[in-house]
């Protein structure tokens, strides 16, 4: 029998660990992020993204990511339209803990800056 | 105020020792005032860089059995400029014993480094989870897991993280989500792949609380340990020496971070 095959099924300790299985949980709801973020299929980002999904105990961490977006996109129409700028809207707060990803945050933040700085581009 | 390390790992033979000695001098060559704190009876840490057990008079287990000793009574200087040793003799092992009977016995390491004028405190622990390794656990601020890459070590890795949760306090999601450790993987030898493989598949979801720069298996550091010295001044130029080196720039890095510094690489040069 090849080697490797004898591994099969033989667990260790690590990977019984409450821990860990908090950590694998996490990391399919970052790379389901991930994907969502290079996937250009409609379909798919509609189906991750859906409110329905973010009723799912499984999705909260997404669904706080999806509630995020929306609230750097109002923040950038505050920004780029502040005459039509509203009060912030309360239903928009994260019901959930948000994902521990800094990269995330950051990259909307960036995205944001992106739009902003081509708003400037073609107004001026 | 000092920034307080346990490298730590129950499992023997892991390289808590070589990880202390070659961290600490790395700092000190940074000009970090270091403090390596010897916990392990077989004083490894202590000889590591040629300070004899015969030239000191009080060690750690006086600090152990004496009520409100301060670790500044005890601690030696080495060879290397700012880098300095509180150190251990196997009396620390009939030390550890009589702590028992002690109220906040958990504590005593804690408050002996109270005031301990260093900016870093390394400290070596013994291969155990007894009360000296719970005293590192009670004063770190941050753990180093020296790991190698192995089936046993990785159930060690699991009882280690549940101690932490245990005496830290801490929550599964505060384990991870504070910058409270780091796994180093030691003794990697590229050739074993089918192991590596099936290791660092179980490691993966630590991958974030892993060390990027694994210590490669190197006869230098071995031979280092015979001349008591540490690697950057056996064999600057060893793979051992290169990777001490890039592991003390991500743990400066982690530091800096803590503690809102700018970020600056350590300098290859100052490890000679």
């Amino acid at each position: 029998m090849a080697k490797k095959k004898q591994f099969a099924g033989k667990k260790t300790k690590l990977a019984e660990l409450p821990l860990t299985r908090v950590l694998e949980q996490k990391a399919g709801d970052e790379a389901a992020w991930e994907e969502l973020q290079t996937s250009g299929a409609t379909g798919s980002r509609q189906l991750l993204l859906s409110l329905e999904r973010t009723g799912e105990k499984a999705a909260g961490p997404l669904a706080a990511a999806y509630l995020q977006v929306l609230e750097e996109l109002t923040v950038l129409q505050a920004d780029l339209r502040p005459d039509t700028a509203s009060a912030p809207n309360h239903e928009l707060q994260p019901r959930t803990a948000l994902p521990p990803a800094p990269s995330l945050l950051q990259a909307l933040r960036q995205a944001r800056e992106g739009l902003q700085d081509l708003h400037r581009l073609l107004s001026e | 105020m000092s920034f307080i390390v346990a490298i730590l790992n129950q499992k023997g033979g892991t390289g808590k020792t070589t990880t202390t000695i070659n961290l600490a001098a790395a700092l000190a060559f940074q000009g970090h005032r270091t403090l390596m704190v010897d916990l392990d009876p077989q004083g490894h840490t202590t000889i590591g860089l040629g300070v004899e057990p015969d030239s000191f008079k009080e060690s750690m287990a006086e600090v152990f059995t004496i009520p409100k000793k301060s670790i500044q009574d005890v601690v030696v200087p080495t060879y290397i400029p700012k880098l300095f040793v509180a150190p251990a003799t196997i009396h620390l092992a009939q030390a550890a014993e009589q702590v028992y009977s002690r109220v906040f016995r958990e504590a005593i390491l804690a408050q002996a480094l109270k005031g301990a004028d260093f900016e870093f405190v390394i400290i070596d622990c013994p291969p155990s989870l007894g009360v000296l390794t719970t005293n590192s656990l009670y004063a770190c601020d941050f753990i180093i897991i020296p790991c190698q890459i192995s089936r046993y070590s990785l159930d060690g890795l699991a009882d280690l993280l549940t101690t932490i949760e245990t005496v830290k306090s801490l929550g599964l999601e505060e384990l991870f989500q504070g910058d409270h450790f780091r796994i180093l993987l030691t003794m990697f030898d590229k050739r074993n792949r089918v192991t590596n493989e099936y290791i660092l598949e179980q490691l993966k979801p630590y991958r974030e609380k892993t060390f990027a720069t694994p210590i490669m298996k190197n006869e230098a550091l071995n031979q280092a340990q015979i001349a008591q010295k540490s690697i950057f001044d056996y064999d600057p130029k060893s793979s051992g020496a290169l990777d001490y080196y890039q592991i003390t720039a991500e743990f400066l890095e982690i530091w800096q971070k803590r503690n809102n510094l700018p970020e600056k690489r350590p300098s290859l040069q100052s490890c000679r």
